[in-house]
């Protein structure tokens, strides 16, 4: 988080995280093309020649000035292949929330299981306390015949109900809007708690 | 409503930083924008720089200075924090001790140069190639030594302002923005 009091700005950092494929430049494709032009800067994408993550991809939102704060959002994602794991560690640095895009795929469970572990502990080397860090669980390509049942999948990658779970199908856009909303809402709410309680009493 | 609070210097220390998420978060304060803004506009004019900005070492833009309105500043901030750690994590896989202060990108008819100020901030640099880049290039670290005591630690300066009502539901408010920014 940086927040510039001179200008009002509050500057939020969000990383769209998990395996290769699960989706996660989908999201951020969905959201450059449904949110008002205005509003939102080009989405970048550092991709090999295959159109896979090199890097990273980027976008940041400007929605309304709020509160007299203007905030502004920016929207992450890791390249998802194993052997970019340096590339993660650097893109993951300062997050202030996470959305972890799972794969529906029944054989992709594996490397949901896999990226998740090497989320959590990415975040541990950051020195980020697990517990109430702003994070939001998407459960990507429902729409596919194969999709891994909910409770399946929850037992497998040992959820316990801790962080909000959406369903969604990003390629066509559903469940891409509720996901960046439940994870800025989350964000958001800790920024504030984070303010109160750091501020001094008038 | 305005943000109207800023704490003394005795209230920031008793704040103790920010680490509550476990790691720093960045407060600049007002008289910190205008020493920022000043030492870039100095570079600027010394250097004959088509644009300076200053950005924060997670890819976030904290000024501009310049010619700068064909550029999306907020992806080129982002691109720029990216370069510059990815080169240090380059400069350690080949000594673990090495950090690379400068990284210098040198066009046909531009260069491009960056800086790494301190823990928190990044210098970047846009000139005419015309420009000797020896001389930019020590314009630019006086400025960053500069910067570097203007900003000594940006996140031990704490939640020294206040948003503009404790009352006002920020969450809901920017949830309502999303939605607002949503075409379908």
């Amino acid at each position: 988080m940086y927040i510039n009091w001179a200008r009002r700005e509050l500057n939020l950092k969000i990383v769209y995280y998990g395996p290769a494929l699960s989706g996660k430049t989908t999201n951020l494709v969905q959201i450059h093309a449904r949110v008002l032009p205005e509003a939102r800067s080009e989405l970048i994408s550092l991709a090999t020649a295959q159109d896979r993550t090199l890097f990273f991809d980027f976008l940041e939102l400007k929605p309304k000035k709020i509160l007299g704060l203007t905030p502004r959002i920016q929207l992450y994602t890791v390249p998802g292949q194993p052997r970019y794991e340096a590339s993660r560690r650097l893109v993951l640095r300062g997050a202030d929330g996470v959305v972890f895009v799972a794969d529906s795929e029944l054989n992709r469970l594996k490397d949901n299981v896999l990226s998740w572990c090497n989320m959590r502990h990415q975040l541990a080397e950051q020195g980020i306390v697990w517990a109430g860090f702003p994070l939001v669980v998407q459960l990507n390509k429902r729409d596919l015949p194969s999709a891994i049942a909910l409770e399946h999948f929850l037992r497998a990658m040992r959820m316990d109900g801790r962080f909000p779970l959406l369903e969604a199908t990003a390629i066509e856009g559903a469940g891409v809007l509720d996901t960046l909303r439940a994870i800025v809402g989350r964000v958001v709410t800790r920024v504030q708690q984070e303010l109160k309680e750091t501020a001094p009493v008038r | 409503m305005a943000f109207t609070y800023l704490a003394s210097e005795g209230e920031m220390e008793e704040l103790g930083g920010c680490l509550r998420f476990g790691r720093r978060d960045i407060f600049i304060q007002p008289a910190q924008q205008r020493a920022i803004e000043n030492a870039a506009g100095h570079l600027a004019r010394e250097t004959g720089a088509i644009f300076v900005l200053v950005i924060t070492r997670g890819g976030q833009l904290l000024h501009a200075r310049g010619q700068h309105d064909e550029v999306d500043l907020p992806v080129l901030s982002s691109l720029a924090a990216a370069n510059m750690a990815a080169g240090n994590e380059i400069a350690r896989m080949i000594d673990k001790h090495e950090a690379f202060q400068v990284l210098a990108h040198e066009g046909g008819r531009r260069s491009l140069l960056m800086c790494v100020v301190n823990e928190h901030l990044i210098l970047l640099l846009l000139v005419p190639r015309h420009e000797p880049v020896g001389w930019v290039r020590m314009q630019m670290q006086e400025a960053a030594r500069r910067l570097a005591g203007i900003t000594p630690n940006l996140s031990a300066a704490g939640a020294a302002g206040r948003t503009e009502s404790d009352d006002g539901d920020l969450a809901e408010l920017t949830d309502q923005a999303l939605r607002d920014l949503w075409t379908g």
